[in-house]
């Protein structure tokens, strides 16, 4: 998968939470479980839409499908947004041994699979692979 | 003769690693789950003996070195195996770690075999005895101190006796649910807003919600012989064998047998506590053992905690992290006894009234076995915090059934007193050989930050502050029904 990132490919109206990490045993391997939600806030989600979990160090890249799953909540918590946004949680698995110990920013970008069109945004949160544990961090403050 | 002599060094060995850990924990764990472990890694070590007594063609004094070694190993790869995660400088596999520690562990036997009557093991023999005694000397308090205080609650049981029940004493329901949040924190670090159904369910029974109650520390122990005993128990000076002596012997249950009450206890507090004796009662369900009314029937699985500690420490680690699933015994027991109290608690007819009912349930305390509609976690969860709100709200769930078939089955003309409680509040606490996950940000505060909500007929609910103490719920009860005159504690 080839992506050439522009700072003006970056949609401020991505609306997100990378929530939590936790563990998974699939197939009998441990994997990490990256939760969280995103949609699009000046524009209702499209069927042909695809969100791809990023992660970005400075000198590595690596890219994570994710699975759609229910949160009923969000409606609720977003009343002023006008179309269903129920469906927009996700969840990605990623192997620790999948990527290299690092420090990486998360990001979301959305793919629109008719148009081609690419858009991101870099989150609030890095996930940062030491030896032996992967855990999320909220991105430190610049001074 | 020189065949037993030459058992001493692995024997020694062979012991060591289940007193070592026994005698760090020996004030909450009991004796029998010492043996098991002790005669396991005895029979064991046996076994390794006799093969590599073969082996080298019985020379004794090269069998007891080699067994030595290998029980070592044995022993110790678990936590070689924490030690390096712990550290996390490099990676560590058991695919990568295991083959390197084998190796080693036959080049160490080989090294021993040759060094077999050199006066170095006779050295390591008296360490490795020095060592056994000293776990040994500090395992001999804490089980003198068990056994005094198990003896005391004995005699106490035999003098404790009905005395003719008054008329029309209310039922009174002590259920504690353990670690549950308070209201506020479940609306103001979850987020969780349906707490406001529950808080209205609460309110539409006429429940009294203290809202802004706080326990005095985060400790179970502390907590329950506080509110059981109304007094305060300084956690840096009372040891747990006492704290368990305060729960299992009670003040609180003392005045209501004088009042003619029978008691009924639920407790799960031996799940966390092993070694906590039995509370004194007239009925007695306690987890992983069957209930039963004039007795308790002893047992529990083979495989407790103390040999899953120990077991983690030795080269069985490799099979655990594979092993560990949800029908674990301790997992089993757990779901067992709270459907199984969920069932019971309310149809208690066959038990006469007056009654007391206590109930101490591990909900939503970890493991965090339940979902919000009951279906079960993944057990790669069951120490994750993320998953504590899923069990909570399955708690609230569960309070409200058992409230509802409480006051369904209840005498409209004599009602009884139900009062819901924590101990204390979520500790977020890390369970790291469990791959917990703890919360970030949690608010030290919510530790002790804990539900209060009482059911009181007839009191006047407007008398009562929001912010009660927990220590002054029975000098409360006590005082309105029963013309005592117990002092509130500030």
């Amino acid at each position: 998968m080839q992506y050439d990132f522009q700072s003006d490919m970056v949609n401020p109206n991505i609306i997100y939470s990378v929530d939590h990490l936790d563990t998974a045993v699939v197939n009998d391997e441990r994997l990490f479980k990256l939760w969280g939600w995103s949609f699009v806030s000046d524009n209702a989600e499209k069927s042909g839409v695809e969100r791809i979990i990023m992660l970005q160090s400075e000198s590595r890249i690596y890219f994570f499908p994710i699975t759609n799953y229910e949160r009923p909540d969000l409606n609720q918590a977003f009343p002023d947004i006008q179309f269903d946004i129920s469906n927009c949680g996700f969840f990605t698995y990623i192997a620790k041994n999948a990527i290299q110990p690092g420090t990486y920013q998360i990001g979301i970008i959305y793919q629109e699979q008719n148009s081609d069109e690419t858009f991101y945004i870099m989150t609030n949160k890095v996930l940062i692979r030491t030896p032996n544990n992967i855990y999320l961090e909220a991105v430190p403050v610049q001074p | 003769m020189r065949g037993l002599k030459s058992l001493v060094l692995p024997l020694a060995m062979s012991i060591y690693l289940p007193l070592f850990h026994y005698s760090n924990n020996a004030d909450i764990l009991l004796l029998p789950s010492l043996w098991r472990v002790l005669l396991a890694f005895i029979l064991i070590m046996l076994v390794v003996y006799t093969v590599v007594l073969a082996i080298v063609k019985r020379d004794f004094e090269c069998a007891s070195v080699v067994t030595t070694i290998i029980m070592a190993f044995f022993s110790f790869y678990g936590l070689l195996y924490t030690l390096f995660i712990k550290t996390d400088v490099i990676q560590v596999e058991h695919y990568t770690l295991l083959p390197v520690y084998l190796l080693l562990a036959v080049y160490a036997c080989w090294a021993g075999a040759k060094t077999a009557r050199q006066p170095i093991w006779k050295a390591a023999s008296y360490i490795l005895l020095a060592l056994n005694l000293f776990n040994i000397i500090k395992i001999i308090p804490a089980e003198t101190e068990k056994f005094q205080h198990t003896r005391s609650i004995q005699l106490n049981s035999s003098s404790i006796s009905n005395s003719s029940s008054r008329a029309n004493s209310p039922d009174i329901y002590y259920l504690i649910f353990d670690e549950a949040a308070s209201f506020n924190a479940i609306r103001d670090f979850w987020h969780y807003q349906g707490i406001d159904d529950f808080v209205d369910f609460l309110d539409s029974k006429g429940f009294f919600i203290a809202e802004n109650s706080y326990a005095s520390t985060h400790d179970t122990l502390t907590q329950m012989s506080e509110r059981l005993n109304y007094q305060r128990y300084p956690s840096e000076e009372v040891s747990k064998p006492e704290l368990f002596m305060a729960i299992a012997d009670n003040q609180v249950m003392r005045f209501l047998k004088s009042q003619g009450y029978t008691t009924v206890i639920y407790s799960e507090l031996n799940y966390g506590y092993p070694a906590m004796p039995p509370i004194i009662s007239d009925v007695l369900y306690e987890y992983g053992k069957r209930p039963s009314m004039d007795k308790m029937i002893p047992g529990g699985s083979f495989i407790d905690d103390f040999s899953n500690m120990v077991a983690n420490s030795t080269l069985l680690r490799v099979f655990i992290d594979d092993y560990s699933s949800s029908f674990e015994p301790r997992f089993v027991n757990h779901y067992s006894f709270i459907y199984y109290t969920e069932e019971d608690i309310t149809r208690l007819d066959d038990i006469p009234s007056p009654k007391f009912i206590y109930a101490h349930l591990l909900l939503p305390h970890d493991p965090f076995m339940f979902s919000e509609n009951g279906s079960i976690n993944d057990i790669e969860q069951f120490y994750n915090w993320n998953y504590y709100l899923g069990n909570y709200q399955f708690t609230i769930q569960y309070i409200e059934k058992i409230i509802t078939g409480i006051l369904d089955n209840a005498d409209p003309f004599n009602p009884p007193i139900i009062i819901i409680q924590s101990d204390h509040g979520p500790r977020n606490k890390l369970v790291e050989d469990r791959h917990g996950v703890v919360l970030e940000g949690y608010p030290e505060i919510y530790k002790t930050s804990i539900i209060n909500a009482m059911y009181l007929p007839g009191y006047d609910l407007s008398l009562l502050p929001d912010d009660i103490d927990p220590i002054n719920t029975f000098p409360l009860i006590f005082n309105h029904y029963f013309d005592m005159d117990i002092p509130l504690l500030k």
